[in-house]
Parts: structure tokens; C-alpha cells; sequence
């Protein structure tokens, strides 16, 4: 239990407290596909895919394989604190789903910006947690907020077996000066990066109607969000010869989707001319800076040239770096511990893995198809978050 | 070869068609383009990768961002240069803009912005009353304040300041300025005249009765409409109390000091011959008149810095051409807003 006034729960009690059960225990699936089952029959959701994309995640079959795939005999480990960014909306829900699946108690922060698909989801658990059933829960569920406040954060992390900092580095750093249980277990999520390889071999083979549906789907990765989410790929590498007209037709068709499906304005406009001028003065820049309409500006390089510290640059808004390089294994000099995600095209995932190993990369913690790049998983940044919150038992 | 300036000051400023002006703004400007590519890498940077290289139009000059200036110590000049630290806005403290300002720039502005005035005030004011402070001099001389006020000083023989160090009207200042019967005009920033001045005339009922005399103002609007006052609500009550429906707002900024854009008589922006405006919309295309877009702002002034032609975070629309009831040619243009703070972060919270 916590009481500061400064505090507004939104969802659930702070007449929490600690209380430690199996991972995947049947009661939390249950109360999982509940709201997975509200969701999808809420009309209101089929305007917000991530809220959509939630419900499909949290059904009964889906968390059941979740909890197959796990290791056995583990139990929760308390009270965890979860750390939301402000910027993606859905990212508490997995979060909180996580943090109850590994038996759990959760106080979880929501984002600062207010989404309307937060408000849905927070009166649909609401409504659960009145069920007889689901009674417990009042006592594993406080969703918060609260102004930035040192104080607070101090309070909270203090109580906490376990923390879920979901980035990004300076937030990370903040919440490594307050003091904690000895035993704590943290869970940091730095500021990433993610590119997107594709092999222009099996690319120049393509169909122009399977190319517009590759450029649809990479549309999906990169305007999510307006690129700035951690998976959003910043750079867009060909690998082996390409056919120039094939690229075009990408380049072309990515530009129509965009300005059909993304809402560029001024505003967005002027804060992405104030970031192209930062990456232009950061770095001596070689590339060629390329757009036809301002909504989609490639920044070119010549065959084989990469700059340095690339993931120090942070193109945003529908900005790319674009590369060709001859052989995959150019690629390394791409890859840093910061590099998160790989979407792909033309690989079989096997190729891709044994890039890594033979490379000894230090990064790529993801490797997923192109369109997919926003799927959430429990896997995230290179560890199993479930099996992080919780803790195994061992019997000998 | 840099422009010459000498030749420029003996044209009235604001006589050229926008045809004949567009002749002589490309002309001098793609000199100071040149210079300005030959002695700043960051301009030359931004020029390269991300503009056209023929240039035949005014619109197709490179351009920074306003923030660069913020974020970047731009100069053309080399280091040895006196460096001048501006504070951009008149009333908070961060926002520090680094404007690289040697004597021939400082020259040309003081001059430029002499001439601008006195196209209003005619001929040179005995007396100019400052709405501010003696301690803005003091204690913010590099704030864009304490340089307007340097700046507007010239344009009279002596001056005054009408507020004390509490910023509260200072005592017998009024009866002064009601027995001085010599020629005198009125500057102030726009949220000092409105809650520091005016507020005070209406609480004690004093009416300036100064018919003809010019009050200048500018610095922005914000803290003013936070007090639910309209620009129109402004006009009048300077009017009312002060006696004068001679008041001049203007637009203008530390990065681009002197060349400033004088509001004419039926409430629009000109510029002068020494600036220009281009609204851009969210390509970055020039917009038609009757398109709101986001205000890039062109300077024949900034010398020591690259700061001849910047993209503001203003929303403008240009109403007509050559074309205003007031006389003066060229674009006829209002300043709408700002444009909105969303400050797009990658994953993370503000803690």
C-alpha cells in the first residue's frame, strides 16, 4: 500500500500489497482473454489497431503457448514497477500483461500523453476488476500517474522487487540513482536502433505488385509512430545489385501510401527540417539528401559507404538513410549494441542468425519480417521479460 | 564582391513593385549567398545536401532552421571576431541564441533599422519613452530587449524610461510626459505596454490625450492573449489612453536584428528592401497568397553569420501584392501563430 497525494490512480487500488503466485496461473489467463474478449467486441477498437493488436496477443491460446514456452516451477517475485513511455500507447498493457502472467503485483505508470485507446482499455479492466471472480486483482493492479517527481519515484522504487524502465536512456539513468531493494530486479530498455535489409536478388525478381506490398508493409514499420519508436527501421540497406527501376517502383510506391496514409502538416514539417539540419551539422554528411515530397526524404550513399556512428543520427518523420552494400557481411559495420531490430526481406531466418554468429555481433536483438516490425513479444531487447519477473524454483 | 550597401541606402524602402524588387533582392542576396557558402561550412553543409544548386528564384535559397542558432555557434567571420551571446526571447531565460555580430553587421543594422523607423516617424523624435525598465539595459542588454532598446534609442535625441525597477510605472513619469509638448514616441515590448502601461492608465483613469505620437511594439503577443486581450482590444485602448491611433507593431528577431517588418496603418507586414518573406507549406514549396504556411524570413543584413535567410517556427499568410491601401509595394503578410510545440521523443517519458 502507498498513499501520496500527488499520485492519481487511474485503474485498480494502491491497497496493493505483496503477493507472489505461479507464472501463467489460470485465473490471470482467464482475466487476460476477458479483456481480450471486451476489446474485440467494442466497436470503438477497430479504430485503433495497436488496441486491436493487444486483444489478438492477450487471448487464452496465445498466452497458454506463452507459458508452455517457459521454464517451469517459477513463481512472481513481488511488487513490480513499470515505467511506460509516453509515446507508445499500448506498451503499458503488455507491460502490466507481463508483469501479471509472472505473478505479479503491478503498479504501472501511463503514458504522460493522453491516447483515447488508454481511456478504453482502462475502463475495460475496470470493469473486470468489479467481477466476483476477479476480485484479487485489486489487490495485484494500480495503474498511476503522477507529474515528474523525484520524491515519488524515489517511494515507489523503494517498494519495488522489480523494475520495468521502458526507456529511454535519460529516464534509465534517473531511475538508477533512486534507492532500491538490494534484491531488486531491473529491466532497462535503452534508446535502439533498427534498420531494414533487403536482398535486391530476390528483390529484382519480384513482381511490381509484390513490390508496392513490401513498400505497404515497410510504410506500417517506419510512419508508425512517426518513426521514432525504438523498432522503427532508420536505414534501408540493399544488398547485392539491384534493378534501378525496381527500387524506383518501391521508392514510388512507399511515396503514394504515405501521402495517402500519413498526416503531415507544418508542424510535422518544420520539426523535421529542424532534425535534417541537426543530422546535416552533427556529421560531415556524404549522403545525398533526396525528396520529392517532404513526407519522404532519402538520404543516398554511394556503394559500399557507410559513416560512422550512424545510430547517433536519429532520422525521424519519414526520413531514410539508404545503402547498397555487395555482400552481407558489410553489414557488420552497421551493427553496434544499440542495433535493435532487423527487418528483412529475401532471407530465410537461418541465413540471418548465422550472420550474426559468424560476424560476433554485438547487436540485433530482432529479426522480423517486414510489416512486423511493431509486434510485441515478452522477448524484448534481447531478454524474456516473464521469465526476468519471476523466479525459478529449484528442487533437488 | 559583397554588396553594396551604400548604393542601396539611397532607395526608398518600400517604392519596388515586387517584380522590380524580386530583380534587386535576387541579385543582392545570391551575393551574400556566395559569401556566406565561402566563409561557413555549416551553411555550405546545408546547402549542399539539402538544396537545389541553380538558383534562379528567391524561394530557392538554402535556409536554417531558426533553432540552428540555438544549437550551433554559426559565424562567417573568422574567430578572432568579437562573439555577442543573444538571448532570443524577451522574458525567459533559456533559448540562449548565439548570433555572431562584428561592427560592419552592427553598423548595418543600427542604420537599417533607423531608416525603417523614421519612414513612420519622419523625422527624428525629441524624446522617446521607453515602456521598460533602466535595469533591462543593465541586466539584459543581450536579451532581444535590451537590443531593441539600443536599437530604438537612435531614432530620438534622448530617452526615458517609464517603468522603475519593479517594473511598476515610476512616479511623476505621467505629468512629465503630459507637459512634454516637444515631439516624443512611445516603445515598448507588447506585453509591457499592455500589463505594465496601459493596465496602469485604465486603474487610475489617465488619459495620455498625446494625438500624433507614435508608439512602436513588438516582441510577440503570447503573454498578451494569455490575458484573453485581442489585438484589437490592444489598438484600442493605446488609443484611448494614450490619445494616438498611431501605434506600429512590428515582427522581427534577434537572428535577423534591424531588417525588422513594420505593421502599416491597416494591420499588415511589409517588408522592407532589405528583407523578405516566403511562406513555405509542409513540402517546403512556396506557398500562393492565401495559403497559410510556415514563415521563412530573408535578410540583405547578417554578415558575420548565416542568418540572411531562416526558417522560423511562425505560421504566416501573404494576403495580397503590391496591392495594400497604405501605399507600400511588395508582399502584404500577417504572422498567424506559432507553430505548435510537439516535440516528437523516441520511446520515453519526460521524467
Amino acid at each position: 500500500m502507498f498513499i501520496d497525494k500527488n499520485i492519481d490512480i487511474i485503474c485498480g487500488s494502491n491497497q496493493i500489497n505483496s503477493y507472489p503466485h505461479d507464472v501463467g496461473n489460470e485465473l490471470i489467463v482467464e482475466f487476460l482473454n476477458q479483456i481480450s474478449k471486451t476489446i474485440l467486441n467494442e466497436k470503438k477498437c477497430k479504430t485503433f489497431p495497436d488496441l486491436a493488436s493487444f486483444a489478438f496477443w492477450c487471448r487464452q491460446s496465445n498466452i497458454i503457448k506463452i507459458k508452455n514456452s517457459l521454464k517451469k516451477n517459477r513463481f512472481g517475485r513481488g511488487i513490480v514497477l513499470h515505467i511506460c513511455p509516453s509515446n507508445v500507447a499500448m506498451n503499458y498493457a503488455y507491460s502490466l500483461a507481463f508483469g501479471l502472467i509472472a505473478g505479479n503485483t503491478n503498479i504501472v505508470r501511463l503514458p504522460s500523453v493522453k491516447f483515447p485507446q488508454v481511456n478504453i482499455l482502462n475502463n475495460i479492466i475496470k470493469h473486470q476488476l468489479k467481477k466476483k471472480k476477479f476480485k484479487i486483482f485489486n489487490k495485484r493492479i494500480c495503474l498511476i500517474a503522477y507529474k515528474k517527481s523525484d520524491d515519488i519515484s524515489n517511494k515507489l522504487s523503494m517498494i519495488s522487487d522489480a523494475r520495468l524502465i521502458w526507456g529511454g536512456d535519460q529516464t534509465i539513468n534517473t531511475f538508477k540513482k533512486y534507492e532500491t531493494k538490494p534484491r531488486v530486479v531491473d529491466l532497462y530498455f535503452a534508446n535502439r536502433y533498427s534498420l531494414c535489409l533487403i536482398n535486391s536478388k530476390k528483390f529484382n525478381k519480384l513482381k511490381d505488385i509484390q513490390i508496392k506490398d513490401l513498400a505497404r508493409k515497410f510504410f506500417i514499420d517506419s510512419y508508425t509512430m512517426s518513426q521514432n519508436a525504438c523498432s522503427s527501421p532508420k536505414s534501408l540497406i540493399w544488398s547485392g545489385s539491384l534493378f534501378l527501376k525496381k527500387k524506383e517502383l518501391f521508392w514510388n510506391e512507399l511515396s503514394d501510401v504515405t501521402s495517402n496514409k500519413f498526416d503531415f502538416d507544418i508542424t510535422l514539417s518544420n520539426k523535421k527540417m529542424l532534425n535534417l539540419n541537426r543530422i546535416v551539422l552533427s556529421k560531415n554528411i556524404k549522403g545525398k539528401i533526396e525528396f520529392k515530397k517532404f513526407n519522404l526524404v532519402r538520404i543516398k550513399y554511394k556503394k559500399n559507404e557507410i559513416p560512422k556512428n550512424l545510430e547517433s543520427l536519429q532520422p525521424n518523420l519519414g526520413t531514410f538513410f539508404e545503402f547498397e552494400i555487395s555482400k552481407n557481411s558489410i553489414l557488420k559495420k552497421f551493427i553496434s549494441s544499440r542495433t535493435q531490430s532487423l527487418t528483412y526481406f529475401g532471407y530465410n531466418h537461418f541465413e540471418l542468425l548465422d550472420l550474426i554468429k559468424k560476424n560476433n555481433l554485438s547487436g540485433i536483438d530482432r529479426i522480423v519480417k517486414i510489416g512486423n516490425a511493431f509486434e510485441m513479444s515478452h522477448i524484448w531487447d534481447g531478454s524474456n521479460i516473464i521469465e526476468n519477473l519471476s523466479r525459478e524454483i529449484q528442487i533437488i | 564582391m559583397l554588396i553594396n550597401y551604400s548604393k542601396i541606402f539611397k532607395e526608398n524602402l518600400f517604392d519596388k513593385t515586387q517584380k522590380d524588387k524580386e530583380i534587386f533582392f535576387l541579385k543582392n542576396f545570391k551575393k551574400l549567398h556566395n559569401y556566406h557558402q565561402r566563409n561557413s561550412k555549416e551553411y555550405l553543409n546545408i546547402s549542399k545536401t539539402l538544396f537545389k544548386s541553380n538558383i534562379n528564384k528567391i524561394e530557392n535559397f538554402p535556409f536554417l532552421h531558426v533553432q540552428m542558432f540555438k544549437e550551433k555557434n554559426l559565424k562567417s567571420v573568422p574567430n578572432n571576431v568579437k562573439v555577442k551571446t543573444f538571448n532570443s526571447s524577451g522574458t525567459s531565460g533559456k533559448n540562449l541564441s548565439m548570433i555572431n555580430i562584428d561592427m560592419k553587421t552592427s553598423l548595418l543594422q543600427s542604420k537599417i533599422l533607423n531608416r525603417i523607423l523614421l519612414s513612420v516617424l519622419k523625422e527624428k523624435a525629441d524624446k522617446i519613452y521607453f515602456i521598460d525598465s533602466e535595469t533591462t539595459l543593465k541586466t539584459m542588454q543581450n536579451s532581444a530587449r535590451g537590443v531593441a532598446i539600443l536599437g530604438f534609442k537612435q531614432i530620438a535625441n534622448s530617452c526615458e524610461f517609464i517603468l522603475d525597477n519593479n517594473y511598476n510605472v515610476k512616479e511623476n513619469i505621467i505629468e512629465k510626459i503630459i507637459a512634454d509638448k516637444k515631439k516624443i514616441c512611445f516603445f515598448g515590448f507588447t506585453s509591457l505596454v499592455w500589463l505594465n502601461f496601459l493596465n496602469h492608465l485604465k486603474e487610475k483613469k489617465i488619459f495620455l490625450k498625446k494625438t500624433d505620437t507614435i508608439l512602436f511594439h513588438g516582441g510577440g503577443w503570447k503573454k498578451v492573449e494569455e490575458n484573453k486581450v485581442s489585438k484589437s482590444k490592444f489598438n484600442l485602448e493605446c488609443k484611448n489612453y494614450i490619445g494616438s491611433n498611431k501605434i506600429y507593431n512590428y515582427y522581427g528577431m534577434i537572428e535577423q536584428t534591424g531588417s525588422i517588418f513594420l505593421e502599416c496603418e491597416y494591420g499588415f507586414y511589409h517588408p522592407s528592401l532589405f528583407s523578405e518573406i516566403i511562406i513555405r507549406d509542409e513540402n517546403m514549396m512556396p506557398c500562393n497568397p492565401g495559403k497559410i504556411g510556415i514563415i521563412q524570413v530573408c535578410s540583405l543584413l547578417p554578415i558575420s553569420y548565416p542568418g540572411h535567410s531562416i526558417l522560423t517556427e511562425d505560421v504566416g499568410e501573404i494576403f495580397a501584392i503590391d496591392t495594400c491601401k497604405c501605399g507600400r509595394k511588395g508582399k502584404v503578410f500577417k504572422v498567424l501563430k506559432r507553430i505548435k510545440d510537439s516535440e516528437v521523443r523516441g520511446c520515453s517519458d519526460v521524467y
